[in-house]
């Protein structure tokens, strides 16, 4: 291949991947806004006009914001969920915005995902405003359960709920014809990370996904906070 | 979060897997840092895959690439970083193939049928009517202002690349950590990074196009990336024969392989040539992979094998 090789595309796609990565990019954690519906408000963000502004402020390393402020604007009707821009790797490997979308399999470790250490440099900058006293969460903190079961079996889990977000799924029994596999850690990842019900169908375990929905929202359902005006 | 190797001193084995870009998101990670950290890692690897689909998504009516296709013609349309270096590298691969590759073939995917969201199973259907004749040179890229304007009307499919760079912003993501070794692989787009628990190159298996739980092929490889395109992976449920792989020129499927597999230091590079090969007559279809430096192996219909010169170094027994 020596000789008449072109180093064009590699060229090229250096110059892209570096782009992108230095001027930021803009997220929501709606993978599918179909799915967006019902994931409205994370708790935490105390409005969302705030959040974006939050993700703004640890976008730049200086005030430098106004790439990623248009990004998020160009997105506005999906940012109040998660909204993460960002750029400039240099200081730190930890981005705080990032922190969001975490997906955490046991609840201890969910308080502990945001870095202080990183934080400190970016958050303190942005002035987050005060959050209300009273819990507008959408669901209230704790441990809930759930089952559900149709021809092919039946699916139990746990949910439990910390600073009013769904930290944990647990799935706690499976005895589907299918191996509990097709839907473990799939479906309880995808739910912490969009803090959502509309789940995806797994392909080929349609009947076990569906065992899941049920479930959950039967243990969400108890966990529902009635002062969340969501 | 699995951890899922027993632990020996203190290196250890992560794995997660996401549903995201139409299919299970896999990252792997190697190393000594805590739990913590590599959880914080494979978030951000996942944020960057996110943002990709949320840009790039030809299936979502919310997508910026949808926005961008329901802008009136004409108009400059401002696009984020990732829409516009994703568009922007169709368009080079575009030119380079002599339009063979074009990603405004989605009109004709859609009449294909490939029209379903892959996690809501509902299919997009679109308003708008694209003009037959228009090509990607209707797509006018303003690199000054980042922005795009569309000489026609027409439809974006970016499934050739867009995982590809998803793939590769995770591991830029990903490599600031120092791991050992970590591999990010999003449903046949796969790139590997340092080495395994156990110090060594990782292996990849080339997925045998019929017999599909076994490899064809297995490499031991360390800091590329692997892309497979293979007919089998996506049947029209419109016409018989006819599968996700188009010729722009001729707007029919390719064929005379059943898999391309490209090989090397870019996911979007390996992803859009390992399609692209499908476009040229079979014999040149290495030839094309390594005139612009990447390594790759065709499967022909009757499952003869065919390896780049420099593939032997790949090769694991």
């Amino acid at each position: 291949m020596a000789g008449k090789m072109s180093p064009k595309f590699v060229a090229l796609c250096t110059l892209a991947i570096g782009a992108i990565y230095t001027t930021g990019y803009s997220i929501t954690s709606t993978s599918s806004t179909a799915l967006a519906t019902t994931q409205q408000g994370l708790p935490n963000a105390p409005t969302g006009s705030s959040a974006v502004a939050a993700a703004n402020g640890s976008a730049g390393s200086g005030q430098s914001a106004s790439k990623p402020a248009n990004s998020s604007a160009s997105t506005a009707n999906k940012a109040n969920t998660a909204s993460t821009g960002k750029t400039n790797k240099s200081s730190s490997t930890t981005h705080p915005a990032a922190s969001t979308q975490t997906t955490t399999k046991s609840t201890s470790t969910a308080s502990t995902t945001s870095k202080p250490a990183a934080s400190t440099s970016s958050i303190s900058t942005t002035s987050k405003p005060a959050a209300p006293k009273v819990n507008t969460n959408k669901y209230l903190d704790g441990n809930y359960n759930g089952s559900a079961s149709n021809q092919i079996g039946g699916v139990s889990l746990a949910v439990s709920i910390h600073n009013g977000k769904i930290a944990n799924v647990q799935i706690t029994a499976c005895d589907t014809h299918y191996p509990q596999s097709y839907i473990d850690p799939v479906l309880p990842d995808y739910v912490v990370a969009n803090q959502t019900t509309q789940i995806p169908v797994v392909s080929g375990a349609t009947m076990s996904t569906a065992d899941f929905y049920y479930a959950l929202v039967q243990a969400l359902s108890q966990a529902q906070n009635p002062n969340y005006k969501g | 979060m699995t951890r899922w190797s027993r632990s020996e001193g203190s290196t250890r084995t992560w794995l997660k897997t996401s549903l995201a870009l139409g299919t299970v998101v896999r990252t792997q990670v190697v190393g000594t840092q805590s739990e913590e950290t590599v959880e914080q890692a494979q978030t951000q690897a996942m944020a960057a895959m996110r943002a990709v689909e949320d840009a790039c998504s030809r299936f979502d009516k919310d997508s910026e690439l949808s926005r961008l296709v329901l802008a009136p013609v004409g108009s400059l349309v401002e696009v984020s970083p990732i829409l516009f270096q994703a568009l922007h590298f169709a368009c080079e691969v575009a030119e380079w193939t002599e339009g063979r590759f074009d990603p405004t073939v989605a009109a004709r995917m859609d009449e294909l049928g490939f029209t379903q969201h892959y996690l809501t199973g509902e299919s997009v259907h679109w308003a708008m009517q694209a003009a037959a004749e228009a090509t990607f040179r209707d797509l006018e890229l303003d690199e000054a202002n980042r922005a795009v304007r569309l000489h026609r009307p027409l439809r974006l499919d970016l499934g050739a690349v867009a995982k590809g760079l998803a793939v590769d912003l995770a591991v830029k993501e990903l490599s600031a950590f120092g791991f050992d070794g970590f591999v990010v692989d999003a449903g046949g787009d796969v790139y590997v990074a340092g080495c395994t628990e156990n110090g060594e190159p990782w292996t990849v298996g080339i997925r045998h196009p019929v017999l599909h739980e076994q490899s064809i092929l297995t490499l031991k490889v360390q800091d590329v990336a692997v892309c497979t395109s293979g007919t089998y992976e996506r049947p029209s449920p419109r016409e018989e024969g006819a599968h996700h792989i188009l010729n722009a020129q001729t707007k029919r499927s390719a064929h005379g392989f059943l898999s391309a597999t490209a090989i090397g230091p870019f996911a979007m590079m390996a992803d859009a040539f390992s399609t692209a090969a499908f476009l040229y007559p079979p014999a040149q279809a290495l030839d094309v992979l390594e005139r612009v430096g990447l390594e790759g192996i065709t499967v022909s219909e009757d499952l003869h094998v065919e390896l780049t010169s420099g593939m032997e170094r790949y090769l694991h027994e």
